[in-house]
């Protein structure tokens, strides 16, 4: 059975209303509604594997002024809990520099995470 | 503890505050006894704050006596303790020919009580002095010696001035009994600590029955009646000069509307007998009662200016009089009991009079090393330039602004903290020294105030409480965080030194106010198109404004093509930055003088560590970002617990301080800022329980919706909007109801309990432009900022505006576009390649059907004459499916030209339009609207 998705896009926000027909094996066969090519490639993303980017604060000893980091790049949306965990258990110490690797493969995704600040 | 005692006053209300102070005159060990955390607990704090003339009460009565001796007494308080008073007469005004009758029936009572000046005014005499008052009015009583004062600063400087002389206050320390044992009074706190004394005065307020009948047979009753109050921004406070009370009817006294000491507007109370005398939850009916009721004196009056209501408890008694002194069966216990009004004006009167009667009864001998006077530390708000100066010489931390909306001062808030009373909570700050009690209600100023009063009392940051006992601000925070602020000294302010600024007395071609995403663009833009000086000018320690708070992503994608977080973003910005932009951090602008002629220097008046600056300058971009309307925008009943927050303040203690504000959520308002902070909360750790907003449309862009919400399975409520708070100490719950389509007013009936422990508002930013108002700068009162012309030009030439001061924009790549485009109309200006330009053949922009603004508001004919391009920003009124835009033009002859015409998908307020029109259309154009026509959807 072919199916039909519909998504808000987030690539801008410009926030197009994204519609997706997947064929009976569950693949992509058109996008429609977008405006760009980013569109395109979320749509793709979003009906087969959505993913995420997330950001977050970790505590670092040496100043009080926590430490915002973020994933270099999208992450499984299923996944965002055992990041965010990953995260947590972070034990950093100033000073760090922006675009500093913190965790090279966060929960297996394959994905790191980088400070998106200099502290320190 | 100290337990014995010659007096224990019971209660530090105004009542009790004045009275110790005249005990403290005599040769006795004197303790207060307080149950709340800090003084004025009970009816003092919410109160009217009138000094009352005294030709209301009964003739021969305790009140009609007290009152105009109080009266009389309180220049002499005022001076010798130092709190400000306004004599700024009342008025009683008649509506009716009954009511005429009642005032000269008023009039007469004055005149028997002995009020000196009392008189009837004609209806002329009266818009003469109140032009503002209702056209209905025929009439009215004047009372010249009426005044008005903030009754918790009267009681603070006569409590401080007792504890200056010795006397000790306790405060956390409610007392549970009282009884004679031989020839004294024991007394036992609730907490169990047993206290002994040979007089007492009870002060208790509402519990002033309770108090004397543990120990007179002669037994009273007091009824707590709860008035309700509405307070208004500053810009109402101007409206009317007396305070306007109404004829008392068959029906009621009315309600007074009444200019405050701080310059706001007051209205209420009404009065409500309450079985609860603890309960100062207000009442949705009640505060709408109070505003239809004040109409009768200010017609216009509405919702619109309230910055927050609260209600207060007056002890009402059974004797229909004060009760004062001793009961005939109790020698050594003295009652202020009964103390409703005109109890705040007739405190010092009883204080004098009991004073006396006490040492009498204790055959204590006058202190000879009294000292009557309270010196307190002048607030930097108060101070003049030359005060200002020497104040920050002596201390440099009189030089950094902590609180801006009321210009307080780290100093000041320092000094209440190591007063001669204890200041234990955010709340008693907030009182003593005005932080916090502006526009923004501490949504900017609390964080840092976090830091500076778990500095200055070594508490632990989830101990600090926000109101009484156990209400904390924040539920957790590192443990080493006092390590971090107490190594934080004194920072010197980041730049340029003085010298560097005046030595050479140079004039600035352009100074930049506020380092935010727009500031910085239009600092850079400005040194990059040839300007030779270029200042840019911020509050805080680090450029970046709100985005260094802002740490998720979906920043940059315009200006960079990359999608960075907000720290990235203003990295990225100041990476660039032009060296010829000259810094000047940790340095608030105070005020502008604007050049007394055109093409003139301005004078930019800042004040930091180091001194008072004034900088001139050619011209000046205003960058001032915006603030977040506060909870009373949208007037939510109930009680005022701990637990409610700005976004933005949640957002700063969670992203740079690392605090948890809470941990069950209730997000009120579908703005960007509440829905990223409930993505946020839920990510580190705290449940997020619905997001909540009155329109039928959510307010922040759809992609937060989808990714902060959706995502997280956050219920998106709309049309619902939270109507009262629930809770003594930290928030327990919120009562929401359904909002009425249109009014957005809540639907009785449909009532619902969230229980949370966290209330964050999203509700809306304003531009924020006080500094601009002070150059002169004209504000529109559809976007809150500037009106500019096509190069962001106000009304006063030279000065420029861009940002959130402007506008406020929902895409920070857009502000710094508007930033740069600002920087470089400073620097043609300063270069003298733009000039005064404005005609008064320039073209008018103006918002059309289904618009609610365009910016800017002007097009100069000169800029036509130039050629090329202006891009006009809009917002629809109300989601459109399928709108339509068009930019009409009407020339000279009246006809209407379509200049453009441009076909979108979708338009919904929270996203702002843009439409491009060529400047050589516009040759025989007189004015220009912008419409939007489409059909309304849900968005």
């Amino acid at each position: 059975m072919a199916e039909v998705k519909y998504f808000t896009c987030v690539s801008c926000p410009m926030g197009c209303m994204l519609e997706v027909r997947l064929n009976a094996a569950g693949e992509v066969e058109d996008v429609s509604g977008h405006t760009c090519n980013r569109g395109i490639e979320y749509a793709k993303q979003e009906a087969v594997n959505p993913e995420r980017n997330i950001s977050a604060v970790v505590w670092v000893e040496g100043v009080l002024e926590p430490l915002s980091v973020k994933t270099a790049r999208p992450i499984p949306k299923a996944k965002i809990f055992d990041v965010m965990e990953e995260i947590r258990d972070l034990s950093l110490k100033a000073p760090i520099q922006a675009g500093q690797t913190l965790i090279e493969n966060a929960a297996n995704t394959g994905v790191a995470i980088v400070a998106t600040k200099t502290l320190g | 503890m100290q337990t014995d005692y010659d007096i224990i006053v019971i209660g530090a209300g105004v009542a009790g505050c004045c009275v110790a102070r005249e005990l403290a005159r005599w040769d006795a060990s004197i303790v207060v006894l307080e149950a709340g955390n800090d003084i004025c607990s009970g009816a003092t704090r919410a109160n009217s704050g009138i000094i009352h003339a005294g030709f209301d009460p009964k003739p021969g009565s305790a009140k009609a006596r007290y009152n105009k001796r109080g009266s009389e007494l309180y220049p002499q308080w005022s001076n010798e303790l130092g709190f400000p008073i306004i004599n700024n007469g009342s008025l009683v005004v008649a509506y009716s020919e009954e009511e005429l009758a009642t005032v000269r029936d008023l009039v007469a009572r004055g005149h028997e009580n002995g009020i000196e000046g009392v008189r009837e005014l004609s209806r002329d005499e009266l818009f003469e002095l109140e032009p503002n008052v209702s056209h209905e009015a025929l009439g009215a009583l004047l009372a010249p010696t009426g005044g008005i004062c903030d009754p918790y600063h009267v009681a603070l400087r006569a409590g401080e001035n007792a504890a200056q002389n010795g006397v000790t206050f306790e405060f956390n320390a409610r007392v549970a009994s009282v009884e004679k044992e031989g020839d004294a009074f024991r007394v036992v706190l609730e907490q169990g600590s047993v206290l002994h004394a040979r007089a007492i005065v009870n002060a208790a307020g509402v519990y002033a029955d309770e108090i004397n009948n543990m120990v007179s047979k002669r037994k009273l009753e007091i009824t707590a009646r709860r008035g309700d109050y509405c307070l208004l921004d500053t810009d109402y406070g101007p409206l009317f000069t007396h305070t306007m009370f109404q004829a008392p009817t068959a029906n009621g006294k009315g309600v007074l509307v009444s200019p405050t000491i701080h310059g706001n507007l007051l209205i209420g109370p009404n009065a409500h007998a309450q079985d609860s005398k603890s309960s100062l939850a207000t009442e949705r009916s009640g505060l709408e009662e109070i505003l239809e009721a004040a109409k009768k004196t200010w017609p216009d009056c509405s919702m619109r200016g309230v910055i927050t209501n609260f209600a207060g408890l007056r002890a009402t008694g059974n004797t229909g009089d004060f009760e004062i002194g001793e009961p005939d069966d109790a020698p050594g216990f003295f009652n202020i009991a009964c103390f409703e009004s005109p109890g705040l004006t007739s405190a010092p009167a009883v204080a004098e009079d009991l004073g006396v009667q006490i040492a009498a009864f204790l055959g204590a001998q006058p202190r000879a090393d009294f000292n009557p006077h309270n010196k307190p530390k002048m607030l930097f708000a108060m101070m003049d330039d030359e005060a200002r100066e020497a104040a920050i010489a002596a201390n440099p931390a009189e030089g950094h602004l902590v609180c801006r909306c009321c210009t307080v001062s780290e100093a000041d808030i320092v000094d209440v903290l190591h007063g001669p009373l204890p200041c234990l909570s955010l709340d008693a700050l907030k009182w003593r020294c005005g932080a916090m009690m502006g526009r923004c209600h501490g949504g900017f100023c609390s964080p840092e105030l976090m830091k500076i009063f778990v500095r200055e009392t070594g508490l632990e940051p989830t101990q600090v409480d926000r109101r009484g006992a156990n209400s904390p601000l924040v539920v957790e925070a590192r443990s080493d965080y006092i390590d971090y602020v107490a190594a934080k000294k004194a920072e010197a302010p980041e730049g340029l030194a003085q010298s560097e600024i005046a030595g050479q007395n140079a004039i600035y071609d352009a100074v930049v106010v506020g380092g935010g995403a727009a500031g910085i663009a239009a600092a850079n833009a400005a040194a990059q198109a040839g300007a030779k000086r270029v200042l840019l000018i911020d509050r805080e320690a680090q450029l970046g404004g709100i985005l260094k708070q802002c740490v998720h992503s979906g920043f940059g994608l315009h200006r960079f093509a990359e999608e960075l977080t907000g720290p990235e973003y203003a990295a990225r910005e100041l990476g660039s930055l032009n060296d010829a932009v000259e810094l000047l951090l940790n340095t608030s602008v105070l005020r502008i003088d604007a050049a007394a002629e055109a093409g003139g220097a301005h004078t930019v008046v800042a004040s930091n560590k180091e001194g008072l600056r004034e900088i001139a300058a050619k011209a000046v971009v205003l960058s001032t970002g915006s603030r977040e309307r506060g909870s009373g925008s949208i007037n939510i009943a109930g009680t005022r617990p701990a637990g409610v927050f700005s976004a933005g303040s949640a957002q700063n203690f969670m992203n740079l301080q690392g605090c948890l504000p809470g941990r069950r959520i209730v997000i009120q308002g579908t703005g960007d800022v509440g829905l990223i902070m409930a993505r946020r909360l839920t990510l580190q750790g705290a449940e997020v329980l619905c997001v909540l907003g009155t329109s039928p449309w959510p307010a922040g862009l759809r992609r937060n919706i989808v990714q902060c919400l959706d995502d997280y399975d956050i219920p998106l409520l709309l049309s619902k909007t939270v109507v009262r708070l629930e809770g003594e100490k930290r928030l327990e719950a919120v009562w929401i109801a359904d909002a009425e389509l249109g009014t957005r007013a809540p639907i009785p009936g449909t009532e619902e309990r969230i229980e949370c422990d966290t209330l964050l508002l999203s509700i809306g930013l304003l531009p924020e432009n006080e500094v601009a108002k002070t150059a002169g700068v004209e504000v529109s009162s559809a976007t809150g900022g500037a009106i500019v012309d096509d190069t962001l030009a106000t009304n006063v030439p030279g000065i420029f505006a861009c940002g959130n001061a402007l506008h406020v924009h929902d895409v920070v790549d857009f502000a710094s576009a508007e930033g740069d485009r600002a920087g470089l109309a400073a620097a043609a200006y300063a270069l003298g390649k733009g000039g005064t330009r404005a005609a008064s053949s320039d073209i008018a922009v103006e918002a059309g059907n289904g618009v609610s603004y365009v910016v800017p508001q002007r097009i100069l004919r000169a800029s036509i004459e130039a050629g090329g391009e202006v891009t006009l920003f809009f917002r629809v009124r109300k989601p459109l499916e399928k709108p339509s835009f068009e930019i009409q033009g009407i020339t000279a002859a009246g006809d209407t030209l379509e200049l453009k015409r441009k076909k979108a998908r979708i338009a919904v307020p929270a996203e702002m339009e843009q439409m491009t029109i060529k400047l050589d259309d516009l040759a025989t154009i007189e004015r220009i609207s912008v419409h939007a026509e489409g059909v309304q959807s849900n968005g």
